[in-house]
């Protein structure tokens, strides 16, 4: 029986002689690591791979390729981006192959101690925290689907961070958050690695007006994270790219997971649950809940 | 000055890092609380992790603040007075920090003091004393073994041996540090130097296949190469390889404040950036793998070419840390002629 790595470089073969594609983006391994490679017509495929490393979400790098024709491996978590991008006509739905593959939960290789390399791992300890949420492993929206279905257990751990800083104090809660912006370098790597942040220009690097003080200071950091947060109100498909890239380990969904869930409860709107919704703060309904309006 | 051999036993490193709070501000390895190491204050040796696992963010703050004011200004009246900030005062020892975040002062340094003469950098760099731990193994992503820094500008390293360690000191600063406290050091054997080599060798951190060289000619013809752009498109433009790195040190001057009061200051810039230096000219490379091999040229070519040694010191925060986990050291050996393979295969059309 071929391995997903092998059905996975068949399909993207198939997909470049069919020509139905100009660019696949995948992973590649190399170097002891998986990452994320945009392979071209003709490029050696043998290091495409899929595997419990596989966390990127590649969905980040269609902007850039938009124009082209484009194979991308998603996972379900990953899906859903797609279908806010294609919400916000950000992308041609129809240049966009997608090649869904079942997913056993990624690694956070950050849990692993020296001695573990294993990565067969099913201790959710071990897991990026995203798939401690997961409530579908096995894609149903694909173009073309690799691998065999999993069924590693989706443990749907909904938001236990979100609960746990909820529990505390308002006090013992800001000081929590000053705890967790004084160690922002405002690198903007959450920023950057999210695929929802697409815009060319952004509030935080304008001079004229200047949104937000330049100085790294817990005060101006907050400040970034939360508009930065609004912003992708409704929008968070809760990929967790942001918190997984974030060098000093701030846990910065937790903003966006207060939005989700609002959106999930106000206005029973999960983003990218389905290929059709408008989004939700551009579209209006008689039936909208309104209890929450004063 | 010459070289000069000291050993220092386990025990009194603690009595060292305890009386040398009397005389410097003292920098130490902590740990955090999730159990990193991380540069810091320490208040008592015990909370000091006197270990070679490397911090996530190098030393090079302690000599260029990520935030640093430069000027404060406030209008009196019709008057506006404007004052340049403090300069740094007080000696500051860097205890224990890592060879690779040691040896990168003495590269930045070259930058601080070339056609403009950098006041606070300066400044706090002579108030600096660097007291460095070696490794006892080459660590993650790390490759200082094939990186040829000189060791020569930090002030005394310790390289650990049987029952404490062995020091080197190199230069008067470190001269100074092991005169104040000299009960706690006694003589070094003959054979230091060999000793020390021999711990090299078996820490894996001896030079090999030193980088600048072999790849220099590759890179010098590097910058039309078809590749970069299949290789590197995936960088996300972020910060963190170069907020991390022990070398980078490009900063972007701004105002915050306003009509009444206000501060002009520095921050830490980079050149993976989209923005980066858009305010006084506009951005040159208008492709991320444009502004990806601007870092990798900076560090392996145009630095050398104007300096001589590498803005680099092989530590690899920027391969561990990096959301794509594009790799610096593979990239300079595939661009500069030694391997032929590039690193996660070609990528290019054919």
């Amino acid at each position: 029986m071929a391995t997903i790595k092998e059905e996975l470089q068949a399909a993207a073969a198939k997909l470049f002689a069919n020509d139905e594609i100009d660019y696949f983006v995948g992973y590649a391994e190399d170097y002891g690591y998986t990452f994320p490679a945009i392979f071209a017509r003709g490029a050696d495929l043998s290091r495409l791979t899929f595997d419990r490393k596989s966390y990127n979400n590649l969905t980040n790098f269609l902007p850039e390729l938009r124009g082209s024709r484009v194979g991308l491996i998603c996972k379900q978590c990953d899906v859903r981006t797609l279908n806010v991008l294609a919400a916000e006509e950000q992308l041609a739905r129809e240049d966009v192959v997608v090649v869904g593959v079942p997913c056993a939960a990624m690694i956070d290789p950050r849990k692993l101690s020296a001695e573990e390399t294993e990565l067969g791992s099913d201790d959710p300890a071990l897991w990026q925290e995203k798939c401690r949420r997961c409530v579908e492993r096995n894609t149903p929206f694909a173009d073309v689907f690799v691998g065999e279905k999993t069924s590693t257990p989706t443990p749907a751990e909904g938001w236990p961070l979100l609960e746990e800083v909820e529990r505390k104090s308002p006090e013992e809660r800001r000081d929590w958050w000053r705890e967790q912006m004084a160690l922002c370098i405002r690198c903007y790597a959450c920023r950057l690695a999210c695929p929802l942040c697409y815009c060319h220009q952004c509030f935080v690097e304008d001079n004229k007006p200047q949104w937000v003080d330049k100085s790294v200071a817990p005060q101006n950091n907050l400040h970034y994270h939360i508009i930065r947060a609004i912003h992708l109100a409704g929008r968070c498909i809760e990929c967790q790219e942001c918190s997984r890239v974030c060098p000093v380990g701030i846990p910065v969904d937790v903003l966006n997971n207060v939005l989700s869930r609002d959106f999930a409860e106000r206005f029973g709107y999960v983003a990218g649950e389905t290929a059709d919704a408008k989004p939700a703060l551009v579209d209006y309904d008689r039936d909208d809940k309104e209890d929450f309006i004063l | 000055m010459e070289a000069a051999y000291y050993t220092l036993s386990e025990a009194n490193v603690g009595q060292l890092f305890e009386r040398a709070r009397a005389d410097y501000d003292v920098v130490a390895k902590t740990r955090d609380a999730d159990g990193n190491p991380c540069y810091g204050r320490p208040a008592a040796f015990d909370a000091v992790a006197f270990v070679d696992e490397q911090p996530l963010m190098s030393s090079k703050e302690f000599a260029l603040p990520q935030t640093e004011t430069l000027v404060r200004y406030e209008h009196e009246g019709d008057k506006v007075r404007a004052e340049a900030a403090e300069p740094p005062a007080g000696e500051v020892l860097l205890f224990g920090v890592n060879v690779c975040d040691a040896a990168a002062f003495a590269i930045v340094d070259r930058v601080f003091r070339w056609d403009y003469l950098d006041d606070p950098y300066l400044k706090r760099r002579e108030l600096t004393t660097q007291f460095a731990l070696a490794c006892s193994g080459l660590q993650r992503d790390c490759f200082c073994d094939r990186i040829d820094y000189a060791e020569g500008g930090i002030d005394a390293v310790a390289y650990s041996r049987d029952g404490g360690y062995l020091i080197k000191v190199q230069t008067e600063k470190g001269r100074a540090l092991v005169g104040r406290y000299g009960d706690l050091f006694e003589a070094g054997p003959a054979d230091a130097e060999s000793q020390i080599q021999s711990a090299k060798e078996s820490a894996g951190t001896a030079k090999k296949e030193p980088l600048l060289e072999k790849a220099k000619p590759g890179l010098e013809k590097s910058f039309e190469h078809d590749d970069w752009e299949p290789l590197v498109s995936t960088c996300i433009g972020c910060g963190i390889c170069t907020y991390v790195c022990p070398t980078c040190h490009c900063f972007d001057i701004q105002d915050e404040g306003g009509a009444v009061r206000g501060r002009r200051l520095r921050t830490w810039d980079h050149c993976t950036g989209r923005t980066f230096t858009a305010m006084p000219a506009h951005q040159p490379r208008d492709r991320q793998y444009k502004r990806y091999r601007q870092r990798l040229l900076h560090k392996f070519r145009y630095y050398p070419e104007r300096f001589g040694p590498l803005l680099c010191t092989g530590c690899g925060r920027c391969i561990t840390y990096c959301p794509v986990k594009i790799n610096i050291k593979e990239l300079v050996e595939y661009f500069g002629g030694l391997r032929d393979v590039p690193p996660g295969g070609a990528r290019h059309g054919q």
